[in-house]
């Protein structure tokens, strides 16, 4: 993030959101592309605040994810209209933003082009509160934000697949097939095993993974199945769509009743973990 | 407004209020669905601690027929508790999603109700009998020594006090990989639809062990999702027909007669956007939070953020009808944005006896924030604004219609937007099917309105 002006506390930042967004309800003068920022940044807030949560709420992710998305485009398509200039400060006279706003666009461009415009003029004027608050992201990471909460999103993995009478093309279960997915997937079913790997680091690892109590009783599992190299079976038997539901659920609720449960969990799932090792070490 | 005239215009009068007085809400007695069965008889809520609560209507008073008579608490039960996804380490949350009456066709009552994944089908039935004079028990149940019994006597049923029964009959698990957010029963009241996030699912009411996945709208990469469902339901005639919304306010209408998996919809209904009003809220706004058919079937009624629109079947381009909720928000979206209200989802309900008006029919509600409650009258084009409270409610006075005011010189007896609490929202509303009675939920209150009888 292309971060500038004050670090915030979290609670002044909330405040200060409430102020801006009174703001922006209220007042008519706020140009154009601080209400667009101002928007953008209380997006990319609660798809973080989100990311954090064990389950978001899909909709309201994918309300977000699409508003962000329409920033994005709209912010591009200006870029691409925009000629590049030698210095902000001389805007286009199609645009009519003052010398301020056109400062905090040029940050928002793609990052080859920014690197231009920041090297060659000084930008903004420090005393402006609003246009310091803002958090000004670049393209990337606006991108990479969507894509890693609808990612995360899909941990939710069905296990069942559509029933026979449907003749669909895709009827398999779905098996992911970036080692991302796979990751949440995995991740969901080993909470036991993970411990396992106490130092293994998973990147985007979600609050629930750091909340996890490493237990004594993982210390002297054995390992040696991890060195050895085998085919791994699929991830999940296909399952019949509904069971009843009693049955699912005596299954797991043996296994984490007590630690002994636990340790079931790792033993049958090693064989996953082996494979996502192969897939990580890029063998 | 309604109720400032004479002629056919009803006069709504407070009736009763359910529920904790106290400001302090507690969060399992946050009414979750409210639902009126087909005969108004029983008025069902759901809440958000998974219990389900019914009224019954006291027969009316032939005597007293001033009023119609009052709901009394008649069950109680816990119809979901809360669950551990052990699979997933996820909680299930207990709260009651939907509830819907299933039509009365012996001396119980069955409803469907559903938390996020499961559905369950509940019996509830009465049991004022019991029987008496057994050879082989004594009253107790304690089984009498043989050779003591020396004559023998036929059992016979006595009256008890009154007990209601709730059973679960069937349970219905799963099937669901997202949050469910609707049930819908099938007018050939076999089979039932259940929708969740991406998914739709047919059930039959017998079988629990299986569902057919009827839409699917899950894009193979979940990184190119962008429109979930929203909201789900029947034709209330054509037994092959349904409708589900989008939150991209699109509501498109299947046939499962056309193909195994509804994934191509048979139309499409979205209105254009309204350029003027663009904004960059735009989108969430349009998200459609309930859709409900008209008794006739030939209109459907939708809700989103700050309107209720009237469709017609045959028209897919736009609806035939808008009605603005609460337009005054309209300047306040990045607020609401920000507090998340603009999340909220309010739904929305027909008048109950619509089929005795032929021509343009029927009385729309909907609820809005600050306890106020929303009619539209589609035959005079007149609305009115009325508020669920405790204060100045007394039985079979009219209520006083509300109004906001948006900008400029507050009138009088006028609230302005900013002093509008949207904590207190009303999202659940229901009109019984054929009297003017209407039950109005608040967070945690649960409101009988009915009109005012001569």
């Amino acid at each position: 993030m292309l971060g500038r002006g004050l670090k915030r506390k979290l609670s002044d930042y909330e405040e200060n959101m409430a102020g801006l967004s009174s703001a922006f309800d209220s007042s008519r003068n706020l140009p154009y592309p601080l209400k667009r920022q101002l928007v953008l940044n209380m997006c990319l807030t609660k798809l973080q605040t989100y990311k954090m949560l064990v389950e978001p709420n899909l909709h309201r992710s994918v309300l977000i994810a699409n508003t962000v998305r329409q920033i994005q485009e709209e912010m591009r398509q200006e870029s691409n209209q925009q000629p590049i200039n030698v210095c902000p400060g001389i805007t286009p006279s199609t645009h009519s933003y003052t010398g301020v706003e056109s400062s905090g666009i040029s940050l928002q461009l793609p990052s080859g082009i920014s690197q231009q415009e920041s090297n060659c003029c000084d930008l903004r004027s420090v005393e402006d509160p609003i246009e310091n608050s803002l958090l000004i992201v670049s393209d990337d990471d606006m991108s990479s934000a969507i894509s890693s909460i609808l990612k995360d999103l899909d941990f939710v993995e069905d296990i069942s697949p559509p029933t026979c009478l449907v003749p669909t093309g895709d009827d398999q279960p779905k098996f992911p097939e970036s080692p991302g997915l796979k990751l949440e997937d995995d991740r969901q079913d080993l909470k036991g095993a993970e411990c396992v790997f106490g130092s293994f680091e998973i990147s985007n690892s979600t609050s629930y993974l750091k909340d996890l109590a490493i237990d004594d009783i993982f210390e002297d599992i054995d390992t040696s199945m991890y060195d050895s190299d085998f085919s791994c079976p699929p991830l999940m038997p296909p399952r019949p769509p509904s069971l009843a539901t009693e049955e699912p659920l005596k299954t797991f609720q043996s296994c984490n009743s007590s630690s002994s449960g636990n340790i079931q969990i790792c033993r049958t799932d090693l064989s996953e973990l082996d494979h996502i090792m192969e897939i990580l070490v890029g063998s | 407004f309604l109720g400032a005239g004479g002629g056919n215009d009803i006069q709504w009068c407070f009736s009763q209020v359910k529920g904790a007085v106290d400001d302090d809400v507690a969060e399992a007695d946050i009414i979750s669905t409210v639902e009126f069965n087909h005969s108004g008889e029983l008025l069902a809520t759901g809440d958000k601690g998974g219990r389900v609560v019914i009224f019954q209507q006291e027969q009316e008073n032939k005597i007293q027929s001033h009023s119609r008579g009052e709901y009394n608490v008649y069950s109680t039960f816990q119809s979901h508790e809360p669950e551990f996804d052990y699979l997933k380490s996820l909680e299930i949350e207990e709260k009651i999603n939907k509830i819907r009456w299933l039509p009365q066709k012996n001396a119980a009552q069955f409803l469907l109700s559903t938390n996020d994944k499961t559905i369950k089908l509940w019996k509830i039935s009465e049991r004022d009998k019991r029987p008496e004079g057994y050879n082989l028990k004594e009253e107790d149940g304690r089984y009498r020594d043989p050779t003591t019994v020396t004559t023998l006597r036929v059992p016979v049923f006595r009256p008890m006090d009154l007990m209601v029964e709730a059973s679960p009959r069937r349970i219905f698990a799963n099937a669901h990989t997202y949050h469910i957010n609707s049930i819908s029963i099938n007018s050939d009241y076999e089979t039932y639809l259940s929708a969740d996030d991406l998914r739709i699912n047919l059930w039959h009411l017998e079988i629990t062990d299986r569902s057919f996945n009827i839409v699917d709208i899950k894009p193979a990469n979940m990184e190119e999702l962008t429109e979930v469902i929203t909201a789900a339901e029947f034709h209330p005639n054509s037994c092959n027909t349904f409708v589900y919304s989008s939150s991209k306010g699109t509501i498109r209408l299947c046939d499962m007669r056309a193909s195994a998996l509804c994934d191509r919809h048979s139309k499409l209904f979205e209105e254009p956007e309204d350029p003027s009003n663009r904004s960059f809220f735009s989108e969430i706004i349009s998200s459609i939070s309930d859709v409900k058919f008209s008794h006739s079937g030939r209109y459907m009624m939708t809700r989103d953020y700050l309107s209720v629109k009237i469709w017609d079947l045959n028209m897919e381009n736009r609806p035939v009808e808008t009605y603005q909720v609460h337009e005054y928000l309209r300047s306040k979206l990045c607020s609401l944005y920000e507090n998340d209200c603009i999340f909220d989802k309010f739904e929305c309900c027909w008048n109950g006896s619509d089929r005795q008006v032929q021509l343009c029919s029927g009385i729309v509600m909907t609820g809005s924030y600050n306890n106020f409650f929303r009619m539209f009258d589609r035959n005079t084009k007149r609305d009115i604004t009325l508020e669920a409270s405790r204060e100045n409610n007394k039985p079979r006075t009219v209520l006083k219609p509300r109004k906001v005011c948006a900008s400029g010189k507050r009138k009088k007896d006028e609230i302005s937007v900013d002093s509008l609490d949207f904590n207190k929202k009303i999202l659940h509303t229901a009109w019984h099917p054929k009297e003017n009675i209407i039950a109005v939920a608040t967070t945690n209150n649960l409101y009988i309105f009915q009109d005012k009888m001569n």
